[in-house]
């Protein structure tokens, strides 16, 4: 028999896809935060989807939304340290995000150019203590670094957004 | 408005930005490659597991059972046992264990592990079979055809697969295929589990008596454990141990008459965690 195909199976397998639809806008985002890339960002997605998936008997009843938030942040660094010199820190967004003058694809368009600014290491803390919420004590403790290091990054990837102008006309066109 | 964003404005800037129309997402294929990898993980956790029930803690064993070097064939590197002189090294010694292994018709394994687990197991020249225990429920283990299979509530017990998945494998042979256990299949695999990972990997140690058999240890350098083999010819071994003692191989009633083994299980009677 095919693992799945079973009524049990079917079940897990109804119940996931209604997981993976309502959690997709938060991990794409997560995603997005990390890589500045929607390309990338979309197979990170894909990844944390289809290991959440492999876990789900588990995950369940657990916090899948965390493990697959967990996953595209791990896959993310497996990414970046396979890519490792091949990455270039710049303020190229890829095609896609920009080009469109509604509201919403400037935004997106200058969210995205901000975030190309950082380093990866300050994109990982910005979504921690960002979008997860974490506490600098606590996000020191996910990535193991110093505190000290979680606060000077977080002082410095902020400095950054702040200096990009893309972000501040965002901020005037979406007050 | 203020040219420095604060803390909170930056999170509703990320939080809130427009994430556009959201890529197409081929959920079908997302499910069947979960299920695909399900599977492998539950087949390497599953050898995984039971690799550390049967060589866990036993350092010399598990240098040996994790080699990836290919022994030679037995027979090539001393094609007439009997009239060789006395090894002298401890390579020359485990080339000697592993011909008087490959060429005894049986023995009989017991093992006991660390937590309580054992390994009780008749090995021939064909197959082997018996039992192991973890975690007070006991399993049937049975090697013959050139594959290893393991009934009861085995992925159950050690809480390995998806509900979905025990259902199916309850009651049936669950066929283990990667390599870690194959030494375990027969004799001849039993003889290269001896085989070190290099010809330096073990030293001669003291000689001693275990079970009323002269014994000498080879030691390995790399993990404190020893091998004793029979100081005399025909060179079988006696007793594998870790440092702690705790995790030990006896090796016993060589070449004593065993009981016949079953024929291979029916396809339908096996279940393969790789295929579901």
């Amino acid at each position: 028999m095919v693992v799945g195909t079973s009524s049990a199976g079917r079940d897990l397998d109804e119940e996931f896809r209604l997981f993976a639809g309502a959690q997709r806008p938060a991990l794409y985002r997560v995603a997005l935060v990390l890589t500045a890339d929607p390309g990338v960002a979309e197979d990170l997605v894909q990844t944390a989807l289809m290991r959440t998936h492999a876990r789900w008997p588990r995950l369940r009843d657990q916090d899948p939304g965390g493990y697959a938030r967990r996953v595209i942040t791990n896959a993310n660094i497996d990414r970046w340290r396979r890519d490792r010199g091949r990455e270039r820190l710049t303020a190229e967004v890829p095609e896609g995000a920009s080009g469109d003058l509604a509201a919403g694809v400037a935004e997106r368009d200058a969210v995205l150019r901000a975030l190309a600014g950082l380093t990866a290491q300050e994109r990982k803390v910005v979504v921690l203590r960002f979008l997860d919420d974490f506490s600098e004590a606590d996000t020191a403790k996910v990535l193991g670094m110093p505190l000290g290091t979680v606060k000077s990054i977080t002082h410095r990837a902020i400095a950054r957004l702040r200096e990009d102008r893309n972000l501040d006309r965002t901020r005037e066109v979406n007050p | 408005m203020s040219d420095v964003p604060d803390l909170a404005e930056t999170r509703a800037v990320l939080r809130e930005f427009d994430l556009g129309p959201l890529p197409a997402l081929d959920l079908d294929e997302v499910v069947r490659r979960g299920h695909r990898r399900r599977r492998t993980a539950a087949v390497q956790r599953s050898a995984a597991v039971v690799v550390v029930v049967l060589v866990a803690s036993a350092g010399f064993a598990a240098a040996h059972a994790h080699s990836t070097h290919t022994p030679p064939p037995v027979s090539t590197v001393s094609p007439t046992p009997s009239p060789s002189p006395s090894p002298t090294t401890a390579a020359e010694r485990v080339l000697a264990v592993m011909n008087a292994v490959t060429a005894a018709d049986s023995v009989h394994v017991v093992a006991g592990l660390a937590g309580g687990s054992t390994l009780d197991v008749v090995v021939t020249k064909d197959g082997a079979q018996g039992t192991l225990t973890h975690q007070g429920k006991t399993y049937t283990y049975l090697g013959v055809g050139g594959a290893l299979y393991i009934k009861g509530e085995a992925f159950d017990a050690f809480g390995l697969l998806s509900p979905t998945q025990v259902a199916a494998e309850r009651g049936r042979w669950v066929l283990m295929t990667t390599g870690p256990l194959n030494m375990f299949m027969n004799l001849t695999t039993l003889g290269q589990w001896f085989y070190p990972q290099n010809g330096t990997a073990l030293t001669l140690g003291q000689t001693t008596t275990i079970n009323g058999t002269p014994a000498i240890a080879l030691v390995n350098n790399v993990n404190p454990d020893v091998a004793y083999v029979e100081v005399d010819a025909p060179y079988l071994p006696v007793l594998v141990e870790d440092a702690t003692h705790v995790n030990h191989w006896v090796f016993s009633q060589w070449n004593a008459p065993a009981p016949g083994l079953p024929s291979a299980p029916a396809p339908a009677d096996v279940y393969n965690p790789l295929q579901g």
